[in-house]
């Protein structure tokens, strides 16, 4: 199976050492609630002071004082603490769901305007998994590592300096073990890493495996292959395994480590002790605020340590956020800090007009597997032209670079006489009203879906115009709630000409001269593709069409043809003259006879 | 869709436990070790209490706090590792036996989840399980040990034990307002998380149409619609969470409260001394992480049960039965529907359908788009089973004939097919059990007018396809899965608009092969095609959920109206 290239790409970038750039360039663009956090950060300071209150009081009491004043003293302290906690944890979660939002909000707006071709790699499901959850990368690095950091250190110093006030000595003991902890962890947290870091790849791997497996069960009852697949999903059930196994191991391993450690630090801690009361070097009191502060200590070290470790894991998330915030928008216009060489120009496309002239353009999606070579041809204005050629020939491609979709990596496109890069990206698409063989419809209403574009508002008589342009009054008028009626979860309710008939009615929507059609009837009855086509009769009047179709029906419409085969264009000029020329043409358009009109 | 009782579930759910080996000895040997381990922890209590007060003047304390500390440790470990083999196993185990019920589902049912669905239920919902194993087990050593504590506590003080009572009525209050809102806020949070990752996904895969159609503004302004709704179900939960976090978060200060006011008043009249009164808070903490463990067994379970739901339902799920009671017959026989109805829901998508596929011949399927013809292919395929009504191949029944023969009998080339992340010589051979010959599969490939664009491809047969062929195009995919088929050389074809996303030129060719293919061969196709339609030996037209007409093209042209539609392209 292919290790896609985008995966390496990734672990090496969570490799990189500019992980903590990375993060403070993402901090500064994600509009973060700074109040918030001032707040959170104060609460959480105070808690560690009335926390340290708390155990000095009660060192106390388990020293001998059990008078009333001390117990109410206690009590006091007990309830400020768990009332102040509480105020934490509220602060530090609206904090982090405040920063959610926000970067969800520019990670969004951002991916909208990246180029299609930094998707080209993944599919469009990871970037749906980035919009929803690692958005949050930011704040969860904020909230779980580097103001816990801040506040353990502080934790620490505070629990030292009060068991100073007690004995000096007491506290350089405690503080002697601090720097030996941070290095253990250190020590067992690179080991593990570097053991159980092919243990995520491997599971993500054999989850994407099952996932292949249960999709095509079809296919597999089809053949008759249940047998065989249950043997190659058992076997990475059993792989998993192994893998679960494995990291409890490492976990274990890991957890004795630290106790061990933890043993004989609290021996050595706990032997001197005893040797400085036996002395009466220290008071009672001294040792049992040293006993109790010493697990403090332990405690706020340990969630050093855990923090550190988010910092870690997080790494990965953030270099995915940054990716998306660092890419190069289609155009330009934000500061990318990359070559911005290609991109976008700044002329205004509006009221364009001219010949599309295509001159020795070359693209390819894969090194592995090149699709055009050397296109050069015309499409004229005010014409139709119709793309013929075998499937995977690139008529898609073309069509796409033509839209500025995907760029070209060789040869030039022009309309009129300018170069289209001169143009500013939005305002030239908008020149293009694109038909595609699978419409982009969503659950939501009918008008909603033909208002989908440039959203422009629309009144009821524009409304009901464009429906009856388009023969979708039939369809409406049936329905109980007309234009306003859902259309199901990717338009499931719609049949495949009623889909169409709302992808033209955009296309008439959008006033647009130049018209891409992509196959747009494919897998159409041929009742429907005949609507169609009288639509477009009407509607492609004076436009200049590239038109991509497999059948007779829709080409008939055709006034010039470009055929391209192997990489380069096989034939162009009028269709009866490349229908003369080219025999893959004829083989197309026959049977073309009782339509031609 | 009915509602299953409460009971009905919790059965169900149960009964999840009953179908997958469970490594019971493990989990035996884990209960037993952490008895072990709590007892070891309450013999190191009073040591570890004398530390704390400062009562440190003999050696022998000091010993005996050392000594067990290091017991503590070596327990504790050892506890652990039986505890993850066991879950593990669970996982393992109950994962292996949700695929095979998955595999095994009848289509229809399959067909009803969408395979992200069903995945998630396989790998993921298999941790549950381990879940409600670890709340019971939770529960019983708690119980077990419970009796340990109180008979140290009365130990050190009888009276104070009676503390225990309002601490527990107040665990009994916190686990209610936890279900109570937790239900609430989840329920919110669910709806909320699923609108937006549905906002998503319905969006995001079309970013090329979003590009095309200069809808970026508009886009962005949904989004964020439904990123606040998001926002609002987060504040929403954190609001209500706080409520349930201030309980429970509170047990701890109330239990060192009582204990300390108490405790000390005891002590300040001789009943007791402070390293006794820190030892009694400890066995206090103990014993209520011991009580804890019952009502917090009913809450889990509710919670598991709800999870385990789907799975439960999975695990119940009926399996196909490939044994039958006879051998698919030799002999080309006819097909016959006899007043067959097939619902996919509640509607009928056919009502009555009567025909004949003779064999030995090709036969058309015709009509318009949602008149039923892929539901025909997919009960010839048996894929569905019939609502009502017979299908016969000639005399027998076909639920009599076994159905894993049955399939392998017929090659179903697909609308849409689907291809395996592997190299293109995988998928080819994918519906042959033995060896294939490199020669074997470039004839196939050939035939199915596949081999020039391989042949083009540097890595050739070895070219790997990527997540379900996208590195191809949809005219190649289908070429490549027309030699898959053309391999297995099935003794019938079905196939469903086979060549519609194919190129002309290719279409004309695969024509030809496929034509040769059928000679003698029982085929039925579905096609909008008029040419390929005039090719068939008997045309089967569907309107409206049954057959309009059947016979040769000649005999029913003038008969039937939909044919009249297809053959001559509808409105001029």
């Amino acid at each position: 199976m292919i290790e896609h290239k985008n995966k390496k790409k990734i672990s090496a970038l969570a490799q990189e050492k500019g992980t903590w750039k990375r993060f403070l360039k993402l901090v500064a663009k994600s509009h973060l609630p700074y109040v918030l956090i001032v707040l959170y950060v104060i609460a959480d300071l105070l808690l560690i002071n009335v926390g340290i209150s708390e155990t000095d009081v009660t060192a106390q009491l388990f020293a001998g004082d059990t008078s009333v004043g001390l117990i109410m003293r206690l009590v006091t302290v007990m309830i400020i603490n768990i009332a102040l906690a509480n105020l934490v944890v509220l602060l530090r979660q609206l904090t982090d769901t405040r920063i959610k939002r926000n970067a969800r909000l520019s990670v969004w707006n951002k991916l909208l305007h990246i180029p299609m071709s930094f998707f080209k790699d993944e599919g469009p499901q990871e970037a749906i998994t980035r919009v929803v959850n690692n958005a949050s990368a930011v704040g969860t690095t904020l909230i779980l590592v580097v103001i816990p950091l801040a506040t353990s250190a502080y934790g620490i110093i505070a629990s030292l300096l009060k068991v100073f006030s007690y004995d000096p000595r007491l506290s350089a003991i405690l503080l002697a073990f601090v720097p030996v902890n941070i290095f253990l962890a250190f020590v067992t947290g690179r080991l593990k890493r570097s053991v159980s870091r092919d243990g995520t790849d491997v599971t993500a791997l054999l989850t994407k495996h099952i996932s292949e497996l249960i999709t095509n069960i079809p296919l597999a009852k089809a053949f008759h292959k249940e047998k065989y697949e249950e043997e190659r999903g058992n076997k990475e059930f059993d792989e998993l395994y192994k893998i679960n196994i494995r990291s409890g191991w490492i976990d274990k391993v890991g957890e004795l480590a630290f106790s061990v450690s933890d043993l004989l630090q609290t021996i050595v801690i706990v032997v001197l002790g005893v040797i400085l009361l036996r002395n009466e070097s220290i008071t009672r009191r001294a040792w049992v605020s040293f006993f109790m502060f010493s697990s403090v200590v332990a405690g706020h070290v340990q969630n050093l340590i855990v923090y550190w470790h988010n910092s870690k894991n997080i790494q990965g998330i953030i270099a995915r956020a940054a990716e998306i915030m660092d890419a190069e928008t289609e155009d330009s216009r934000e500061d990318s800090g990359e070559d911005s060489g290609e991109g976008s120009g700044t002329l205004d496309a509006a009221g364009i007009s001219g010949d599309i002239k295509v001159s020795g353009v070359a693209f390819s999606y894969d090194e592995d597997k090149p699709i055009l070579s050397d296109i050069t041809c015309t499409f004229e204005e005010g014409r139709i032209t119709a793309l013929i050629g075998k499937s995977g020939s690139g008529k898609t491609t073309l069509v796409n670079l033509i839209d500025r979709i995907y760029e070209p990596d060789a040869g030039e496109i022009t309309i009129g006489e300018t170069g289209i890069k001169e143009y500013d990206i939005w305002s030239y698409r908008k020149q293009f009203a694109v038909v595609p063989q699978n419409v982009m419809l969503f659950s939501g209403s009918i008008r909603e879906n033909i208002c989908f574009g440039p959203g422009r508002d629309m009144d009821d008589r524009e409304m009901s115009d464009i429906i009856h342009k388009v023969g979708l009054d039939v369809l409406i008028n049936d329905l109980p709630e007309g234009i306003e009626t859902d259309i199901g979860e990717r338009g499931e309710r719609l049949s495949g000409g009623q889909k169409q008939k709302i992808a033209i009615a955009r296309m008439i929507l959008s006033g647009a001269n130049y018209i891409i059609l992509d196959e747009s009837a494919a897998s159409m009855d041929t009742v429907s593709v005949g609507e169609i086509r009288e639509l477009l009769k009407t509607h492609l009047k004076g436009k200049t069409v590239i038109m991509i179709a497999h059948g007779p029906r829709l080409l008939s419409l055709a006034d010039n043809a470009v055929v391209i085969d192997n990489g380069s264009v096989a034939a162009c000029g009028s269709m009866q003259d490349v229908c003369k020329k080219n025999a893959f043409c004829r083989a197309v358009m026959k049977g073309a006879a009782e339509d031609e009109a | 869709m009915k509602r299953e009782s409460q009971k009905g579930v919790w059965k169900r759910t149960f009964n999840i436990f009953r179908q997958f080996e469970i490594p019971y000895v493990l989990f035996l040997l884990y209960f037993l070790l952490s008895i072990v381990s709590t007892k070891v922890g309450l013999l190191y209590l009073p040591y570890y209490s004398k530390m704390q007060t400062g009562e440190i003047g003999e050696m022998s304390t000091l010993w005996g706090f050392i000594g067990f500390m290091l017991l503590s440790l070596v327990v504790g470990m050892c506890e652990v590792i039986p505890q993850f083999y066991a879950e593990s196993q669970v996982t393992r185990n109950l994962q292996k036996k949700l695929f095979y019920k998955v595999l095994h589902l009848p289509v229809k049912d399959f067909e009803q989840e969408t395979p992200s669905e069903l995945i998630s239920r396989v790998t993921f919902d298999s941790e549950l399980a381990n879940s409600i194993i670890a709340s019971i087990l939770g529960f019983l050593s708690g119980f077990a040990t419970m009796w340990m504590m109180l008979s140290d506590m009365s130990a050190i003080n009888s009276v104070l034990g009676f503390i225990l009572i309002p601490i527990f009525i107040y665990i009994l209050i916190t686990v209610w307002v936890d279900g109570k809102i937790g239900f609430l806020t989840r329920r919110r949070l669910r709806l909320a998380m699923s609108q937006t990752t549905a906002f998503f996904s319905e969006h995001m895969p079309n970013l090329l149409n979003i590009k095309q159609l200069g809808a970026e503004e508009d886009e962005k302004k949904r989004g964020k619609e439904a990123i606040e709704i998001m926002y609002k179900a987060d504040l929403y939960d954190i609001f209500l969470g706080m409520i349930t976090t201030f309980f429970s978060g509170s047990t701890n200060t109330i239990i060192a409260i009582l204990v300390f006011v108490f405790g000390a008043k005891a002590v300040r009249e001789g009943a007791m001394d402070v390293t006794g009164l820190a030892q009694f808070y400890q066995l206090i903490l103990l014993a209520y992480g011991a009580i804890e463990g019952i009502p917090s067994l009913y809450t889990s379970l509710m919670c598991s049960n709800g999870e385990l739901y789907y799975v439960g339902k999975l695990m119940a799920s009926e399996e196909e039965q490939y044994e039958r009671k006879v051998e698919m017959p030799l002999v080309d026989e006819d097909i016959h529907f006899e007043n067959v109805s097939f619902a996919y829901d509640e509607e009928n998508t056919l009502e009555n359908v009567s025909c004949t596929i003779p064999g030995g011949k090709k036969t058309a399927i015709a009509g318009l788009n949602g008149s039923g013809k892929t539901t025909m292919l997919k009960l010839i395929e048996r894929f569905y089973k019939v609502s009502s009504g017979t299908i016969r191949y000639g005399e027998t029944s076909v639920e009599d004939i076994h159905l894993g023969q049955w399939r392998q009998n017929f090659g179903y080339v697909l609308q849409k097919p689907r291809l395996f992340d592997a190299s293109i010589r995988e998928n080819i051979v994918y519906g042959i059990e033995r060896e294939v010959s490199e020669e074997e599969v470039i004839t196939a490939a050939k035939k199915a007018c596949a081999w020039d664009f391989i042949e083009k491809i540097p890595e050739g047969l070895d070219f790997v396809v990527g997540d379900n062929g996208c590195r191809l195009s949809q005219g190649e995919k289908q070429r490549i899965a027309i030699a898959r088929a053309i391999l297995v050389d099935p003794a019938y074809l079905l196939l469903d608009e086979a060549t519609s996303n194919v190129d002309v030129e290719s279409k004309a060719i695969i024509d030809k092969a496929l034509s040769a293919l059928m000679k003698g061969r029982t085929t039925v196709f579905i096609s909008h095609d008029p040419q390929e339609i005039k090719t068939a030996d008997h045309v089967i037209v569907l309107n409206n959920k049954s057959v309009e007409a059947q016979g040769t093209a000649e005999e029913i042209a003038g008969t039937s109206a939909t044919l009249e539609k297809i053959l001559t392209g509808g409105t001029a």
